[in-house]
């Protein structure tokens, strides 16, 4: 009996570890996928790769298609080039300072005044001004920047927007005949002064030309004509105030003698003629954009130069596209930092 | 059969990759305007992974495994790659055996100024052995668990690109003119990877800005970046 079902529990245990093998055993692999099949799938991929450029064309991609090919492609938005091309030449213009010094200016003449019946000259002046030093400040305003066939064009409005000088002012007068001595006599008076500049618009207009240089693109300037600024000097109140005083620090009948200079006139129009200051075309630089291609690489101590050979540039409306094919020459060993 | 099988799993996961992508380009999700565009094709890649090997590792002091070419594919939303390697035995240097490696790009990232992506690997296959199923077994558990270790001696890849951190502009000090120089600092960083058509983009975020003012002009002839 007892034999009988220890029988019977071997038969038990291994039907029950029959049953947990092919529980756990891992299923037989599928047939292999048949010529067709696995045509059929490379027909899905390419189909759905076409199905995607579509799409990233629609998305704002529009120039991909054309761009040139190459083992390294690059694209580079207009957007970001265009934020660039602001910001370094409103960045070269912002606080470009123009400064003049030594200048002087230099006015004569005589004062003839109605004696009974006929006009006498009762005098001469000489007026002097010494501008030891006037600095303008430029200050640029939002650049037009406009995208063409392999170049950009850039025009920025700058003003003359603020400056400051100081000057010597010397008024020499020279009395002439005895009754002009004798009421005047010689004057020689010298005043300090200061001024500012009158704010002026100016416009920067030129281009970069846009190419290839090897393993990048580079923006190069174009700009025909230098931008010509001139300032006029302001001369402040208190400058105002000093010729006054030459004046009026005479005696009564001098006073009215030297008023016939009028000074303010003279001095205006001497200034107004402002003074040129010509901004040379090479303070604008060439510009690098960021992305381009290496012409070595070091792997693992072996340092590989990368012969670049560029396929093409493309200045698209929404990319600049730049290709170009890269092969490796011979490896040395990397120097040692 | 085995290759006709990888063929077909390798295809449906291009598919299911390229679905994906539609999925997010027909949401609006795949935003590539505005981003600066790397496209490097397979050959290129191809030339540049081999330009690293072979590269050598020796397997728990028992099998030596030579990763010697490798061959990248980027479609259907995948950057994979595959290592042609010969694995021998340390100790009888003539039972070797033809090793598929297979894997892909993975961590695309920006590193002292250089593009860079980590080589990982996930499954191999024996393709011949001069020594029979039996010691291809022993082959497998011992590469299997150390693959890893073969992933490490793979250098990581870099894209030939120069990717510069700032634009620098010279100044110019003439007659009256003073122009300081100054420089725009450039923030670029990896947005997103997609390996379509036999290329793999890689797009970068990029903003430029503000422009800083350097103290004094710099000499004239300092130019360009």
């Amino acid at each position: 009996m007892k034999r009988i079902a220890l029988v019977a529990f071997l038969l038990l245990a291994i039907a029950a570890g029959v049953v947990a093998y092919l529980r756990t055993r891992p299923s037989p692999l599928p047939p292999p996928p048949t010529e067709a099949e696995l045509q059929a799938l490379l027909e899905r991929r390419d189909a759905l790769q076409k199905q995607l450029t579509e799409l990233v064309v629609v998305n704002g991609e529009k120039s991909v298609a054309k761009a040139p090919r190459g083992g390294v492609m690059i694209g580079i938005p207009t957007t970001f080039t265009r934020s660039i091309l602001e910001q370094v030449v409103t960045g070269l213009f912002s606080e470009m300072t123009l400064t003049l010094k030594n200048l002087k200016v230099h006015k004569e003449g005589q004062v003839r005044v109605r004696m009974l019946v006929s006009k006498r000259t009762v005098g001469k002046f000489v007026l002097d001004v010494k501008i030891h030093q006037v600095q303008g400040i430029l200050r640029p305003g939002k650049p037009d920047v406009v995208f063409g066939r392999n170049r950009v064009s850039v025009g920025l409005p700058v003003r003359l927007a603020t400056g400051t000088g100081n000057a010597d002012l010397r008024l020499q007068w020279d009395s002439k005949g005895l009754a002009a001595n004798m009421v005047c006599g010689d004057v020689d008076v010298t005043k300090a002064v200061t001024g500012g500049v009158v704010p002026q618009d100016y416009r920067l207009g030129g281009a970069f030309k846009i190419a290839s240089s090897g393993s990048s693109v580079i923006l190069s300037p174009d700009f025909p004509e230098e931008l010509k600024v001139r300032i006029f000097v302001d001369p402040s109140e208190q400058a105002w105030q000093a010729v006054d005083e030459v004046v009026n620090a005479q005696r009564a009948g001098c006073e009215k003698t030297l008023d016939k200079i009028d000074m303010r006139k003279v001095l205006g129009n001497i200034l107004g003629r402002g003074f040129n200051v010509k901004i040379p075309q090479k303070v604008i630089k060439p510009v690098r954009l960021p992305a381009g291609l290496k012409q070595s690489l070091e792997i693992q101590g072996l340092k590989l130069a990368l012969l670049v050979k560029p396929t093409g540039l493309l200045v698209a409306g929404d990319r600049l596209w730049y290709g170009a094919d890269i092969v490796l020459e011979p490896a040395k060993k990397a120097a040692k930092q | 059969m085995t290759l006709a099988r990888s063929t077909a799993a390798f295809r449906r996961a291009q598919i299911e990759g390229l679905e994906a992508l539609i999925a997010r380009a027909e949401k609006g999700e795949l935003v590539t305007a505005d981003q600066i565009a790397i496209g490097i094709s397979e050959d290129a890649v191809k030339t540049l992974l081999n330009a690293s090997l072979p590269r050598e590792v020796v397997v728990k002091d028992r099998l030596r495994v030579r990763v010697e070419s490798a061959e990248p594919f980027f479609r259907g939303n995948r950057a994979a790659l595959l290592f042609r390697a010969k694995a021998s035995s340390v100790g009888m240097p003539t039972a070797s055996a033809t090793l598929e490696l297979g894997g892909g790009l993975e961590q695309f990232r920006f590193e002292d100024g250089k593009l860079l992506a980590k080589v990982s690997l996930g499954h191999f296959t024996v393709l011949e052995s001069s020594i029979g199923d039996l010691a291809s077994n022993a082959l497998d558990s011992l590469v299997r668990p150390n693959i890893a270790m073969i992933q490490d001696a793979i250098p990581a890849v870099e894209v030939p690109v120069e990717i510069a951190q700032s634009i620098k502009i010279g100044g110019l000090t003439e007659g009256a003119v003073v122009a300081k120089p100054g420089a725009l600092p450039l923030e670029i960083a990896v947005s997103q990877v997609v390996p379509v058509n036999q290329r793999l983009w890689v797009l970068l975020k990029a903003k430029a800005g503000p422009w800083q003012t350097a103290a004094s002009p710099a000499p004239e002839t300092v130019a360009a970046p």
